[in-house]
């Protein structure tokens, strides 16, 4: 190949991008098990036992948000109300289920209708009746119009007591200890620490019971395993570095505490938008880069929540499609921040890394494969040096995985028994070949739909825990 | 070609060794630890068993001395991992004790194990980690014997081993470290401070004659801090006349506060400030007369922060009028209603609920169902939402002060 040739800078173009992703993933890591090993190192140090105690922990709402969770809604009410949390209240949100959430909620907790006075800053459908529990006075219980998820967090902004508020989704589990592992950076420095993240785990296989998580297993499926290691790789690990160079964007929607006075000033969720947590975080980065105030987004890996994830391909793929649609939908609505240097590390490094590598990944990736075919079918290039070539990337895309299951087990280590670790190194090996690929498709899927203007979130059905 | 064929191909070769060397990482790390931490659980089943036979054979007074000669030498403990796994099982047991001989057994039994000593020459001579982690057991210890390192320790270089040693000598509850740590808070960055506030907390009455004492010629940070802990803790009509005395010095420097110029500091003098009324007022009631029991003074004075523009000071300003035992405070909390922050009406109409059911006053209901044609619709919407939940607390025969 010349320089000449008019495949060269294409293919000079890929490689580059490829390196450079590589690269940067590759930082990210390293920053994680920087941030790992500080985070551990404190966990010896830090009494939380005193905090739980302690008079100056402030009061925290918790919103659950619930459309059509008869099936795991009283368990999770149940399992919240039970968490080691000095002062905290639970809003649950019925968002018009058309199912007998409302019901079941009524039937379980005994509530009274009553009239409670809520903020009218934020917008939202029409709330029909708030209810109170006389069994469990920390509960409350709305019941409003549907108007999907961003409404129903915004209902419970409107109507939350408490300085903080953390939006957990009807169908995870907490630890016994996350809220105050989540807090805890949020209640040293007030001022400065907005929004605290907690880590957001797989549940599928593991064993329960009464509402608690017993043991940690994996699940026999593989669709979760491959989750499993996603999860400690893009979320667990990659979130960690993102934090450390002061551009998170994404904090897990399932589990994150955040300022309800910021948040009401941003006026809440934005009710349009597709990933509606992302698209929060970003603007409140924006409004507080705009106001020149000096601010934290924290992430943290021992505070952890436990999620059930989809077990089969169709779930799965509405579920990426939404993720990515979400992604799109908050660049372009905040475009302007994007490799702007006004908004520091999380306009020129955050965004654009999500835009370049996240948003226009896929389609890069589509176009290589396509390419890859067309070279060997034109035979322009050697074979030898095709597979050696694509030994590289896989090589280093496993390198990758297989360190994040090395921190799991250094700083972790939740997967306890030889058996997972070995299962977990397998699939950590062969995540590049085919699911990296489907969810590269949904994520195809995702744009081409975003593009159709398609709003829905796509129906994902849950097992429950028991 | 853009890159040479040899040169991948050792790349290539190149990221298999690390593959090879993450799996050899993961598993020979599980490996090599695996018998230390096997080990370690059968040294923890153990000692429980030990300690738990030693505990129930000898019932007498001077069962430790005979569980000790039992036991010595088992408990004569000198492997890194025996100590570890005692010190677990012991520190358990201590915080678990159902009475204090139980527990005075138990924190012998872990000062002749030679661990305490172990600790505290980590303390002394080790690094930062070191340093924090034997604070942190020594604080669990309940032991005499480390109150002297500990205290030593307040001075040591390192924030965190500093504030450790502090928590560890609150949860000992060592009066002589409390004015060492008071003088300790100005050089504790923000993030800290709620820790030796809860400490002051804590320690409740003890704290009050030190903290009279800087209180008025402190700088505004350690004031700040020292008013949250007053502002928290349970202060009690004092039996002691010398401690009566250091009360009505104390509310004399809250009033010089009420007017310092850092919202932190007026707003959280304004509580204590409400206490030490509530104490005078009380002690009034046994001896005083009847004008000198009146607290519309009180109330008209605290009340005047209801304007103050600092939300905080506004916030605090309603929660000490509660405090101020006077059915009249009511008129007050139902003005406040009308503030435009939603803290403080919020927590004005919590408070209206507690004093109608603390009084029984009818005439509180009456006023807030006037407020139900208020020109203002926050005061309308809280008046509504107060009298539902009285309502509901009426019907259900519900705890007032769980509900609220």
């Amino acid at each position: 190949m010349n320089i000449y040739s008019w495949t060269f800078y294409p293919q000079f173009l890929f490689l580059v991008y490829f390196f450079l992703i590589n690269s940067i993933y590759t930082i990210l890591m390293i920053l994680a098990f920087f941030e790992f090993k500080k985070q551990y190192a404190r966990s010896f140090i830090d009494d939380y036992p005193y905090l739980y105690k302690s008079k100056l922990t402030p009061g925290i709402s918790i919103l659950i948000p619930a459309y059509n969770e008869q099936s795991t809604i009283i368990d999770t009410a149940r399992s919240l109300l039970s968490i080691r949390y000095p002062n905290f209240e639970i809003i649950v949100i019925n968002d018009g289920s058309t199912d007998n959430t409302a019901g079941e909620l009524i039937r379980e907790f005994n509530l009274k209708k009553i009239y409670h006075a809520f903020h009218t800053k934020i917008k939202t459908k029409k709330i029909k009746n708030y209810y109170i529990s006389i069994s469990e006075p920390r509960l409350i219980v709305i019941d409003k119009v549907n108007g999907g998820k961003a409404d129903s967090l915004n209902a419970g902004i409107n109507t939350a007591n408490y300085p903080y508020f953390i939006s957990i989704d009807a169908d995870v589990l907490l630890e016994e200890d996350a809220m105050l592992k989540v807090m805890k950076p949020l209640l040293e420095n007030p001022k400065k620490n907005v929004v605290a993240g907690g880590i957001v785990r797989v549940i599928n296989g593991c064993l329960i019971e009464k509402g608690k998580l017993k043991e940690v297993r994996l699940s026999r499926r593989p669709l979760p395993i491959f989750q499993v290691v996603e999860y400690l790789r893009a979320f667990t690990a990659g979130r960690a570095g993102f934090q450390r160079l002061k551009s998170l964007i994404i904090v897990s929607g399932a589990f994150s505490v955040f300022n309800i006075g910021e948040v009401r000033q941003v006026r809440g969720y934005d009710r349009k938008s597709i990933g509606e947590d992302m698209e929060l975080i970003v603007r409140l980065h924006k409004n507080l880069k705009n106001l020149k105030k000096d601010y934290n987004f924290l992430y943290r890996a021992y505070p952890v929540c436990w999620t059930e994830v989809p077990e089969n391909l169709k779930i799965l793929g509405r579920q990426r499609n939404r993720w990515h649609r979400g992604l799109i939908d908050t660049l372009i609505k905040h475009k302007n921040m994007i490799s702007n240097p006004r908004y520091g590390m999380v306009g020129m490094f955050g965004l654009p890394f999500f835009l370049y590598f996240e948003f226009l990944g896929p389609i890069i990736e589509i176009i290589g494969y396509l390419s890859i075919i067309y070279i060997l079918i034109s035979q322009t290039i050697d074979i030898q040096f095709f597979l050696l070539f694509l030994g590289l990337a896989v090589l280093w895309s496993s390198i990758l995985s297989l360190f994040t299951i090395l921190l799991e087990d250094i700083y972790f280590k939740r997967y306890k028994k030889w058996y997972y670790l070995v299962v977990l190194t397998v699939f950590s090996l062969f995540e590049n070949f085919g699911y990296r690929h489907l969810t590269l498709i949904f994520r195809i899927k995702g744009f081409i739909d975003y593009l159709r203007k398609k709003k829905s979130w796509g129906e994902m059905r849950r097992t429950g825990f028991s | 070609m853009l890159f040479n064929f040899n040169a991948i191909y050792i790349i290539d070769l190149f990221l298999i060794g690390i593959i090879a060397l993450i799996i050899l990482l993961v598993f020979l790390r599980r490996m090599f630890s695996y018998p230390y931490h096997l080990l370690y659980r059968k040294r923890k089943n153990l000692y429980t068993s030990i300690i738990n036979n030693l505990n129930s054979l000898y019932s007498r007074d001077d069962k430790y001395e005979g569980s000790y000669r039992t036991g010595k030498k088992i408990l004569d403990i000198k492997s890194h991992v025996n100590r570890i796994a005692f010190e677990e099982v012991i520190t358990k047991k201590i915080n678990s004790a159902a009475n204090p001989s139980e527990r005075e057994f138990f924190i012998k039994a872990y000062e002749n194990s030679g661990i305490i000593d172990w600790r505290i020459r980590q303390l002394k001579y080790s690094g930062i980690w070191k340093r924090r982690i034997s604070a942190d057991k020594l604080g669990k210890s309940y032991s005499d014997k480390a109150i002297a390192c500990l205290t030593l320790a307040l001075r040591d270089e390192d924030e965190d081993v500093r504030l450790i040693a502090v928590r560890a000598l609150g949860k000992l509850k060592v009066e002589s470290a409390i004015e060492y740590i008071l003088s300790l808070i100005k050089d504790f960055s923000d993030i800290r401070c709620p820790n030796i506030t809860d400490i002051l907390i804590d320690y409740g009455e003890k704290a009050v004659p030190y903290i009279e004492k800087i209180l008025g010629n402190c700088d505004s940070k350690t004031c700040y801090w020292i008013l949250r802990a007053l502002s928290e803790m349970d202060l009690k009509t004092p039996s002691d006349p010398g401690l009566a005395a250091i009360y009505i010095s104390l509310e004399e420097t809250l009033r010089n506060l009420i007017s310092n110029k850092d919202e932190g500091v007026r707003a959280y003098s304004l509580i204590p400030l409400a206490k030490l009324f509530k104490i005078r007022k009380s002690a009034i009631r046994e001896i005083g007369t009847a004008e000198e029991l009146n607290s519309l003074k009180e109330l008209e004075m605290i009340s005047g922060f209801l304007n103050d523009k600092s939300e905080i000071v506004r916030i605090n300003a309603v929660t000490a009028i509660s405090i101020i035992p006077d059915y009249r405070a009511s008129n007050y909390l139902l003005n406040a209603l009308s503030d435009d922050c939603w803290e403080v009406n919020y927590k004005a109409s919590r408070l209206l609920i507690k004093l109608f059911f603390k009084y029984r006053n009818e005439e509180v209901k009456k006023e807030v169902a006037r407020n139900l044609s208020h020109p203002k619709n926050i005061v309308r919407k809280r008046c509504r939402e107060i009298l539902e939940n009285i309502k509901l607390i009426e019907d259900y025969g519900l705890d007032h002060n769980e509900y609220i």
